[in-house]
C-alpha cells in the first residue's frame, strides 16, 4: 500500500508505515532534527522536525507522526503538509530559542564546534540574541570512561546516546537521570561503560555534550584533510574515514555502507589512531653480532637477498600476517613463485581452514547484510562481539526485530542477546551433526539458517574435524531450501586473511617444511603469537611496528600502515575493498609492495610491474573477483558439501578458547595505543570486579 | 525542583524484611510473564517504606535484581518520580505542604515560613535533632481544606501558622495528631456547621409523623 | 639610589628635582615592602583637584614595581593607604612580581624556543621503535 501526500505542492506517493520527516526527504525537503535518527527508536522529544499538517490544529512533530496516522480529507485529495511556511519557521524558531536557553555560547572551545548540528541549525533557525536574562542551568560533568569526555551543560537531552547504548550496543549503561530541565545524561554511579561500540555516540551526539576524549582539543574538523578508506582492524572491513593533517591521522570515522558496517565502527577501529604513531619501525635495521643495527635500505635489502639467494629454496617460508594487503600479498607470492619457494601460509594461527573445496570453504557466505533475514544462528566457537564488534551488533538488531534463535557453541559469554547454550567443546557440535540436540531441529526448520564458525575455532588438533563438521552441520541445514543462501560461515578475526587465501598464498601440496624447521623465514607483518617459537636461523621482517615479529627478526623492513598504503582488503564475505593513501609512512618507511619489488631487484627475479596500476592488473589477472571494488561475487555453495565429507576425524571435548583474548590488543597497531591499553586495563578491573562480586 | 542525586553516605545493603519479600513476590507476580518490570514502581516504594522513608542505593540495585532490570533503569526511574526519598528524612515526620495555587491562595506560604524557622532552612534538610524534614510538593488533591500538609500516608488540613506549629509539637512530643481538617469540621462540609439542610426531618427518612 | 646618580641621571628614576618638591609639598605616608616611598601632597591640590601622591622607587624606576594595594592608594581609588588599615593579602593572592619582560625571568609560553621545557607534541611527531 502508498498514499499520496501533497509536500510543499509537491505530489509524492509514499509506502506505508514512513514517517512524515521521511516523506517530506523523499520529496526532497530537508526537516532540521535533533532526537530523530533513522536506526534508533523515534524518541520525539526535541520538537525540532515540525511542520505544518493541514487539518491539523498545530504543528506537528513530523518524526513521530506516521503518513497513516493522517486523517483522510474529506474530498479524498492528497493530505497537504508543508514544511517552508512562514508558521513553521515561527514554530522551529520557537523551538530553537528554547533549546538555546540553557545551552551555553561556548561553541570556540567546544571541540564539536564546526560539524555540530546545533551550530549548523542554529544558522538557519536561531535568532540574532537573546531574550533570556536568567542565568543559565548548569550540569556536573559525568565520567562516561576513558573515550568519552563530557560537558553535560550543552546537552540538549535528545536522548540519542541512550537509545544507541540500549538498541544497537545492547548494553544498558546509559540512561536519564532525573526530569525536566534537570535531566542527566549518566551510567550508573558514573562507572565507565563497557561496550566495545560506545564511542559511537560521540557521533550520534548532536551538540557538543559528548566528545572524544583522545582526541579532545587537537584539531579542528575543517583543518583536516579527510580520506575515505576501509578499516584493518577486524575482518568486518568497515568503511572508515580517516582525518589527517599534514602527516599525522588525527582521528578516523565511520562512513556509511549499509552492507557492512551501517554506520557505526568499533572503539578499537576509531581510537587505534594514536597506536599509528608510536612504536613505529622507521628505517631498516640488521642484527649483526646478535644485536639490531640500524642500517640503509641498500643494506637490509642486500642482506636479505644474499640469504635469499644462498639457501635452498625448500628451506624458505613466508608467512603474511593479519593486516597485509592483497597488493602486497600478491608481489611476495609472485617473488616466492619465482625463487621456487613453496612453504608459503597465510594462516598464521595455524587455522585448518583452506582453500581446497573453493571460495565457499572460507567466506562468510550469508553475508553481513543476509543477518538482517537469518532466523537461526549456530555459533561454533565465536565470539562475535570481540572478534567482529559491528557485525555483532547486527546480529543483535536482528534479534530484537524478529524471532531469530540464536545458539552457541563455545564459551557462554555475554554477547548482548540471549542464546540457546548448546555445550563448550567440540564434542557438543556431534550431537547437533547427528541432530540429537533440540536446536539442530531450529536449524532444520529455519528459512535462512546460519553456521558461523570463528577461525580460532579451527586452530586445534582437532581443528580440521570441527571445520568439516560445521560444513556438515550448515549443509544439513541447507537442504531443500532456497538455493541462493548459504548457510556456512567462517567468521575471520583478520583483515589480511581472506585476501590472502583468494591469492593462494597456501602451502602448495609439495610443501613439507613445517614453520619450525624452516631456516629463513619470511614475516609479512606476522606479529602471531606463535611466532615467537620460531626456530628458523633467519627471520626477515617486513612490516609497521616493533612488534613480536620485529623482536624475532634478523632484518626489519620497515612498511606502511593500512592508513599509509592504498591496498585491497577482502573482507570476511569476500568484498574486496580499497583503502586509500592518507598520509605517508614515518621516516624511511616505504610501501610493503615497493619493498617487495625492490627486493626483487636484488636477487634477480625482478617483478615485470614498476607502478601499483601495473601490479594490480597482474593481480587482477590472477584473482578477478579483486578489481569488483565493493562488490560481493557470490562463491560456490557446493565447496560446502565437498567439505562436509573432507574430514571425518574425533572431535575433542576441549572447551573452545577465546579467538581474542583482549578486544583492545589484538594486532600490533592496537598493542601500539596507550589509548588501547587504557581501555584493556579497564576492562581488566571490570571483569575482575564482576567476578570478585559472584 | 532541584537536581536529584542520591546521598553521600549509603547504607552497605539493603534486603527486603521477608514479610514485605512475600509481598514483593505476589505484586511481580501480578504481571504477565516477562512484564515484571512493571512492579519496580510498586518495590521502590515499599523499599522505602521499610527504609526509614527514604530509598537508598543498595535497594536499587536490590530491586534492579530482583526484576532484572539494569540499575540504570531503576535509578532513572527513582530520580525521576519525587515521591521518592534520595536523602534521610525527619524520623519522626516529613511535612510535604502543598504549595499549588489553591493552597498558596489560602496561605501555605506561611506554613513554608514555619518550616523553615522550626525545622531547617532548606527543603530536605533534617532539624538539628534529626527529628524532622520538609519540602514543598505539588498539589495533593485536598485543595477544599487548604491549606494543607502530608505526612507519611495521612493528611492535615485547614492549618494556620499556629496550628501548623500546634501539629508539629503534637508529633515532637510523640502525640501523633488526629488526621484531617485541624479545626474540627468533618471533611470539607461547611465551618461552623452546616447552612443547609439542617432540618433533622430530612434525615428520619422521609415520614414527618 | 646614590645622591650622584641622582643629580646626573633623569632616567633612572628619582631625581633632585623631586626630591626638592617632595620636601617643599609631600608628606611621607608609607613604605611597600620593596622599599618604595609613598608620598602625599600635604596642602593644596594637583590639577586633577585632589591631593597629588607620589612614589619614589627603591631601584630603577618602574611601575609595576607598585605592589595591588599602594596601586589603589596612589591612584586614588582608596583614600586609606595599605599602612593605616589592616590590608593582609587573601589567601589566594600570589605575591606581586614587577613585570619581567625583557629579563631573564621573563615568561616564556610553552612550545617557545626559549624555554628550557620539553617541545610539545607537534603534528607528525611520530615515536620510532628501537631495539633494545
Amino acid at each position: 500500500m502508498s498514499r499520496k501526500l501533497l509536500i510543499d505542492d509537491v505530489e509524492i506517493e509514499v509506502e506505508d508505515g514512513l514517517t512524515l520527516l521521511q516523506a517530506c526527504e523523499l520529496a526532497g525537503r530537508e526537516v532540521p532534527r535533533f532526537c530523530y535518527h533513522e536506526r534508533l527508536s523515534i524518541a520525539g522529544n526535541c520538537r525540532m522536525c515540525l511542520v505544518q499538517v493541514d487539518g491539523m490544529p498545530k504543528p506537528v512533530a513530523s518524526c513521530a507522526m506516521g503518513v497513516n496516522d493522517l486523517r483522510p480529507t474529506r474530498d479524498g485529495t492528497p493530505n497537504r503538509v508543508d514544511t517552508r511556511t512562514p508558521l513553521v519557521k515561527k514554530a522551529r524558531e520557537g523551538v530553537m530559542e528554547f533549546l538555546l536557553i540553557n545551552h551555553p555560547l561556548d561553541c570556540p572551545i567546544c571541540d564539536q564546534g564546526g560539524e555540530c548540528d546545533l551550530q549548523d541549525q542554529a544558522m538557519a533557525y536561531g535568532g540574532g540574541g537573546s531574550r533570556y536574562d536568567e542565568n543559565k542551568r548548569a550540569v556536573d560533568e559525568k565520567h562516561l570512561g576513558p573515550l568519552i569526555k563530557t560537558h553535560m551543560t550543552r546537552c540538549i537531552q535528545c536522548t540519542r546516546c541512550v537509545r544507541f547504548m540500549t538498541e544497537i550496543a545492547g548494553v544498558e549503561e546509559l540512561g536519564a537521570a532525573g526530569r525536566g530541565e534537570d535531566m542527566e545524561i549518566t551510567t550508573y554511579l558514573e562507572e565507565g561503560m563497557l561496550s566495545e561500540l560506545s564511542a559511537n555516540v560521540v557521533d550520534l551526539c548532536p551538540v557538543g555534550a559528548l566528545t572524544h576524549r583522545p582526541w579532545a582539543h587537537n584539531a579542528r574538523p575543517w583543518e583536516l584533510r579527510k580520506t575515505e578508506s576501509i578499516d584493518a582492524m577486524d575482518a568486518v572491513g568497515s568503511a572508515i574515514r580517516v582525518d589527517t593533517r599534514g602527516r599525522e591521522v588525527m582521528r578516523i570515522l565511520p562512513r556509511t555502507n549499509e552492507d557492512v558496517n551501517e554506520e557505526w565502527i568499533s572503539d578499537k577501529t576509531r581510537h587505534v589512531a594514536d597506536g599509528l604513531r608510536t612504536q613505529r619501525l622507521d628505517q631498516p635495521y640488521v642484527r649483526i653480532n646478535g644485536k639490531l643495527q640500524p642500517a640503509s635500505w641498500d643494506q637490509a635489502l642486500d642482506a636479505v637477498a644474499d640469504r635469499l639467494t644462498a639457501t635452498p629454496a625448500n628451506n624458505i617460508g613466508a608467512i603474511t600476517g593479519d593486516l597485509a594487503g592483497c597488493e602486497e600479498v600478491f608481489a611476495l607470492k609472485d617473488l616466492m613463485n619465482r625463487l621456487d619457494v613453496v612453504n608459503l601460509d597465510c594462516r598464521a594461527d595455524g587455522e585448518a581452514i583452506n582453500a581446497d573445496h573453493g571460495r565457499a570453504g572460507y567466506l562468510f557466505n550469508s553475508s553481513i547484510a543476509g543477518l538482517d533475514e537469518a532466523d537461526a544462528i549456530l555459533l561454533i566457537g565465536a565470539n562475535p562481539r570481540t572478534e567482529a564488534a559491528v557485525m555483532n551488533a547486527r546480529i543483535l538488531l536482528s534479534w530484537r526485530n524478529s524471532d531469530l534463535r540464536i545458539g552457541v557453541v563455545g564459551p557462554a559469554e555475554d554477547l548482548g542477546y540471549d542464546y540457546d547454550h548448546i555445550g563448550a567443546s567440540a564434542a557438543d557440535l556431534a550431537r547437533l551433526a547427528d541432530g540429537s540436540h533440540p536446536f539442530a531441529e531450529v536449524l532444520k526448520s529455519a528459512k535462512r539458517p546460519m553456521v558461523i564458525v570463528g577461525s580460532a575455532a579451527t586452530a586445534r588438533d582437532d581443528g580440521a574435524s570441527v571445520y568439516a563438521t560445521a560444513a556438515r552441520i550448515a549443509d544439513a541445514a541447507m537442504a531443500g531450501k532456497d538455493a541462493t543462501w548459504n548457510a556456512f560461515n567462517i567468521l575471520h578475526t583478520a583483515a589480511g586473511r581472506v585476501g590472502a587465501m583468494d591469492l593462494g598464498f597456501l602451502p602448495s601440496t609439495n610443501a613439507d617444511q613445517s614453520a619450525s624447521e624452516l631456516d629463513t623465514v619470511f614475516l609479512l607483518g606476522c606479529d602471531a603469537p606463535s611466532i615467537s617459537n620460531l626456530q628458523a636461523k633467519f627471520v626477515v621482517y617486513l612490516g609497521t611496528h616493533g612488534d613480536i615479529g620485529a623482536h624475532k627478526a634478523d632484518v626489519i623492513l620497515p612498511g606502511a600502515t593500512y592508513t599509509e598504503k592504498s591496498v585491497t582488503y577482502v573482507n570476511m564475505e569476500g568484498r574486496a575493498q580499497l583503502t586509500a593513501k592518507a598520509a605517508f609512512a614515518p621516516g624511511d618507511a616505504r610501501e610493503d609492495w615497493k619493498v617487495i619489488r625492490a627486493l626483487s631487484d636484488r636477487v634477480d627475479k625482478t617483478l615485470p610491474y614498476d607502478d601499483l596500476e601495473a601490479l594490480r592488473a597482474a593481480m587482477y589477472v590472477a584473482a578477478p573477483h579483486l578489481a569488483q571494488i565493493g562488490h560481493l561475487t557470490p562463491a560456490d555453495a557446493k565447496a560446502t558439501a565437498s567439505l562436509a565429507k573432507s574430514d571425518n576425524g574425533q572431535l575433542s571435548d576441549a572447551p573452545f578458547e577465546p579467538a581474542i583474548d583482549d578486544f583492545y590488543l589484538s594486532n600490533p597497531i592496537a598493542r601500539a595505543s596507550a589509548v588501547m591499553a587504557e581501555l584493556s586495563a579497564l576492562r581488566q578491573t571490570a571483569t575482575k570486579r564482576t567476578e570478585a562480586a559472584e | 525542583m532541584a537536581v536529584r542525586r542520591l546521598h553521600s553516605e549509603q547504607p552497605a545493603t539493603f534486603e527486603f524484611t521477608p514479610d514485605n519479600l512475600a509481598w514483593a513476590n505476589e505484586t511481580i507476580a501480578k504481571f504477565p510473564e516477562g512484564k515484571q518490570a512493571s512492579a519496580v514502581i510498586s518495590l521502590l516504594w515499599r523499599a522505602q517504606e521499610q527504609h526509614a522513608g527514604w530509598l537508598p542505593e543498595p535497594a536499587i540495585r536490590y530491586v534492579g535484581d530482583m526484576l532484572g532490570m539494569p540499575y540504570i533503569r531503576v535509578y532513572e526511574i527513582a530520580t525521576f518520580y519525587t515521591m521518592f526519598q534520595l536523602a534521610p528524612v525527619g524520623v519522626v515526620a516529613h511535612f510535604q505542604i502543598c504549595g499549588t495555587t489553591p493552597c498558596m491562595l489560602r496561605g501555605s506560604e506561611d506554613l513554608i515560613a514555619v518550616c523553615k524557622s522550626r525545622i531547617s532552612h532548606e527543603p530536605h534538610q533534617l532539624s538539628a535533632d534529626g527529628k524532622f524534614s520538609w519540602e514543598e510538593v505539588e498539589c495533593l488533591g485536598v485543595c477544599a481544606n487548604a491549606p494543607m500538609v502530608q505526612v507519611w500516608k495521612d493528611t492535615y488540613e485547614d492549618l494556620t501558622p499556629a496550628l501548623f506549629e500546634q501539629v508539629i509539637n503534637q508529633f515532637a512530643a510523640d502525640t501523633p495528631p488526629t488526621p484531617g481538617s485541624q479545626i474540627g469540621r468533618k471533611a470539607s462540609s461547611p465551618e461552623g456547621g452546616l447552612t443547609s439542610l439542617t432540618d433533622p426531618a430530612l434525615y428520619s427518612g422521609g415520614n414527618k409523623n | 639610589m646614590s645622591i650622584l646618580s641622582e643629580i646626573f641621571s633623569w632616567w633612572g628614576g628619582n631625581t633632585w628635582g623631586t626630591r626638592i618638591t617632595l620636601m617643599c609639598q609631600g608628606r611621607f605616608v608609607g613604605e611597600d615592602d620593596d622599599g618604595n616611598k609613598y608620598y602625599e601632597q600635604r596642602s593644596g591640590v594637583g590639577s586633577m583637584g585632589m591631593p597629588r601622591r607620589w612614589v619614589t622607587y627603591k631601584h630603577q624606576a618602574d611601575p609595576t614595581r607598585v605592589p595591588p594595594e599602594w596601586h589603589g592608594w596612589l591612584h586614588h581609588t582608596v583614600n586609606t593607604p595599605p599602612t593605616e588599615e589592616d590590608y593582609r593579602p587573601k589567601p589566594w593572592q600570589q605575591e606581586h612580581r614587577a613585570n619581567m619582560t625583557g629579563t631573564a625571568a621573563a615568561y616564556r609560553p610553552s612550545g617557545s624556543i626559549l624555554t628550557s621545557d620539553e617541545r610539545p607534541h607537534a603534528t607528525g611527531d611520530y615515536q620510532a621503535w628501537k631495539p633494545d
